[in-house]
C-alpha cells in the first residue's frame, strides 16, 4: 500500500490535468505549423518536400531508445530490490518504447517509398520497404521487444516472469544502441538513409522544429507511460483495499480489462493474502 | 493546396489524439478521487 500511496499524484492544473500536459497541445501545434509553414523543402532530399517526415520519424526513434532505457533501469531496480511495481514499471516502459519503435517504422517506411523508390511515380505497393542496414535494425529490435512481451505471456509464474523480463530487458536495451547506431555504420553495410543530416544537413527551421518535435515526442510518450501506470496502480489498490476489508476483488467502479501488469499484482497480493491467512 | 491538406490533417490527428488523451486522463482522475473517497 505504501508503495501505491508514494506513487499516487494530485494533478495540478486546468480541469485537473497538469499543465505540462497542456502545454503540449501548443507544442505539437507550433510544430505542425513550423513544418508546414516555416521549414521549406530540403534541397539535398531526392524528394525535398518530403523530407519534412524527418519531424516525426527521427523523434520516435529517438525516443524509443530513450524507454527502453528505462525499461532496463526499472528492470536493473527489479533485480536489485524486488518491488513488483518496478517490473510494472519496466513492462509500460518497454510497451512505450516498442510503440514508438513500431510508429518509427512506419514512418520510414513512407519516407523510404518517397525518397528512394521514385515517390508516387511507383506501384501504390512497391518501395516501402529496402532492407537497408537500419530498417533491418529496427526491424530486428521490434522482434526483440516483441519477444520480450512473448516471455512475459508465457511465463506464470509472477516473480519468475518478472526476473526472466528483467534480465531479458536488460539485454534487449543493450542491443539497441548498436542496432541504432554502430551496426548500420559499420563499412561493410551501404545505408540509404542520409549521414550526418542532424548535424550538418539542416538549417535553422529544421533544427528548432526538429527539437521541438523531439521534446513533444518526450511528452506525449510520458503522458501515456504515466496513464498506464496509474491504471496499474489505480487497480491494485482496489485489489488491496478489497483484500484488507475482506469484500473479494470485486471493484465497485470497473476498470477496464485487466492488463497484465495487473495481473501480476493481483497474484502477488492473493499469494501474501494466503499466507498471512495460513499464518494466523 | 496539397500542403494545406497535409497541415489540416496533421492538426485533426494530433488534436484528436490530444483530447483523446485529455479524456483519459480526466476520468482517470476521478475514479481515483473516488477511490480516495
Amino acid at each position: 500500500m505504501q508503495q501505491v500511496n508514494r506513487t499516487a499524484r494530485r494533478s495540478a492544473g486546468p480541469m485537473g490535468v497538469a499543465l505540462w500536459k497542456w502545454a503540449l497541445l501548443p507544442l505539437i501545434m507550433g510544430v505542425i505549423c513550423m513544418a508546414y509553414l516555416w521549414a521549406g523543402n530540403l534541397q539535398n532530399f531526392m524528394s525535398p518536400e518530403t523530407a519534412r517526415i524527418i519531424f516525426w520519424h527521427v523523434p520516435m526513434a529517438m525516443v524509443s531508445l530513450v524507454w527502453f532505457a528505462a525499461s532496463a533501469w526499472y528492470s536493473v531496480r527489479y533485480l536489485r530490490r524486488g518491488q513488483p511495481f518496478d517490473d510494472d514499471r519496466a513492462a509500460i516502459a518497454a510497451e512505450i518504447g516498442l510503440m514508438t519503435t513500431v510508429l518509427a517504422t512506419l514512418t520510414g517506411a513512407i519516407f523510404s517509398k518517397m525518397q528512394w523508390a521514385g515517390g508516387l511515380n511507383s506501384k501504390w505497393y512497391e518501395g516501402y520497404w529496402q532492407w537497408d542496414p537500419k530498417q533491418t535494425a529496427i526491424l530486428v529490435v521490434i522482434l526483440i521487444f516483441g519477444a520480450y512481451f512473448g516471455l512475459r505471456m508465457s511465463v506464470e509464474d509472477t516473480e519468475r516472469r518478472a526476473r526472466l523480463s528483467a534480465v531479458y530487458s536488460v539485454l534487449g536495451a543493450l542491443t539497441v544502441p548498436l542496432l541504432y547506431w554502430v551496426l548500420p555504420h559499420l563499412p561493410i553495410f551501404a545505408s540509404l538513409h542520409p549521414t550526418d543530416t542532424i548535424k550538418q544537413g539542416m538549417d535553422t527551421p529544421y533544427r528548432v522544429t526538429f527539437w521541438t518535435s523531439t521534446l513533444f515526442f518526450t511528452g506525449i510518450t510520458l503522458w501515456a507511460y504515466q496513464l498506464k501506470l496509474r491504471v496499474a496502480e489505480l487497480s491494485l489498490r482496489r485489489m488491496l483495499s478489497g483484500a484488507a476489508t475482506g469484500a473479494g476483488s470485486a471493484p465497485t467502479v470497473a476498470v477496464r480489462r485487466p492488463r497484465p501488469e495487473v495481473a501480476t499484482h493481483r497474484a502477488a497480493v492473493k499469494e501474501q493474502a494466503a499466507i498471512q491467512q495460513g499464518e494466523r | 493546396m496539397e500542403l494545406y491538406v497535409v497541415l489540416a490533417t496533421s492538426v485533426l490527428v494530433w488534436s484528436g489524439l490530444f483530447f483523446y488523451m485529455l479524456s483519459l486522463d480526466r476520468k482517470l482522475t476521478r475514479l481515483e478521487e473516488r477511490d480516495r473517497q
